[in-house]
């Protein structure tokens, strides 16, 4: 399994569990997100700390989560964020349209 | 100097080739796991493209990858089998228009990503050159 999705008190976190968050993973973590959001959750956490790397395609799904979740009129968080994958967010400017926080209690803090 | 060149199809299928290639090659050279970072990165969106915009996804036609270090250098050649297009006409996705589009990275990546990048004249052939710091096998990732 490369997700672990758990329910929380006022949101839904989606732990991913691969070092890579890329071409072989992103489509099912699309997937993942859009079934999420269709059970009606509006606020999303992504947790990525156990990924190491990340490429556009990975970039796309959190950015599907974010559009998610803001057309729902909730709350997307990003958090956990290793050191080439926040490089790729910097590089994109991800950083200015994102709520990006360095642990999931800081991303539960944020949506409360 | 050490050079590889590897052809494959065009199938989405074919990039663990090109990743399970790269993590390959830096283990034989020996590099930071932020250089291997960049390098991974850059590689993979550089075929991705070329399979998925450059040859449209027809297996018929190949992309042609060439890996070569020298020194500090590490570079990746890929060439594709399509008409090319004008890196120059790329939409910038870190315009406010663009910035939350799903799609449009993958050559704005690569730029920066890489230390230098050239294309070839007809759009179709890509180098990327990237300055590495040789840390020896024991160190690595």
């Amino acid at each position: 399994m490369d997700f672990n999705i758990e329910s929380k008190k006022n949101s839904t976190l989606i732990q991913v569990q691969t070092e890579k968050l890329d071409t072989h993973v992103a489509p099912a973590l699309k997937s993942e997100l859009v079934l999420v959001s269709g059970k009606g959750e509006k606020n999303i956490i992504l947790d990525l700390s156990e990924c190491e790397y990340c490429d556009s395609s990975g970039l796309s799904a959190i950015l599907v989560a974010n559009r998610l979740c803001k057309n729902a009129g909730g709350t997307f968080v990003l958090c956990g964020l290793n050191d080439a994958v926040e490089r790729l967010i910097t590089i994109s400017q991800l950083d200015t349209v994102l709520n990006i926080t360095e642990s999931v209690p800081d991303a539960e803090k944020m949506i409360s | 100097m050490m050079e590889t060149k590897i052809a494959i199809e065009s199938d989405i299928n074919n990039l663990s080739l090109i990743e399970s290639k790269v993590d390959e090659l830096i283990v034989q050279i020996g590099i930071t796991k932020e250089e291997y970072g960049r390098i991974l990165v850059a590689t993979m969106e550089a075929v991705n493209n070329a399979i998925v915009h450059g040859n449209g996804g027809d297996r018929n036609k190949r992309v042609n990858i060439c890996f070569a270090q020298q020194d500090d250098n590490f570079m990746v050649q890929v060439r594709d089998q399509g008409v090319g297009f004008n890196p120059d006409c790329v939409p910038d996705p870190t315009s406010p228009e663009n910035i939350e589009k799903l799609r449009g990275r993958g050559v704005f990546l690569m730029k920066n990503l890489a230390d230098e990048i050239d294309y070839n004249k007809n759009g179709n052939e890509v180098l990327m050159k990237f300055k590495i710091e040789k840390i020896g096998a024991k160190n690595l990732l």
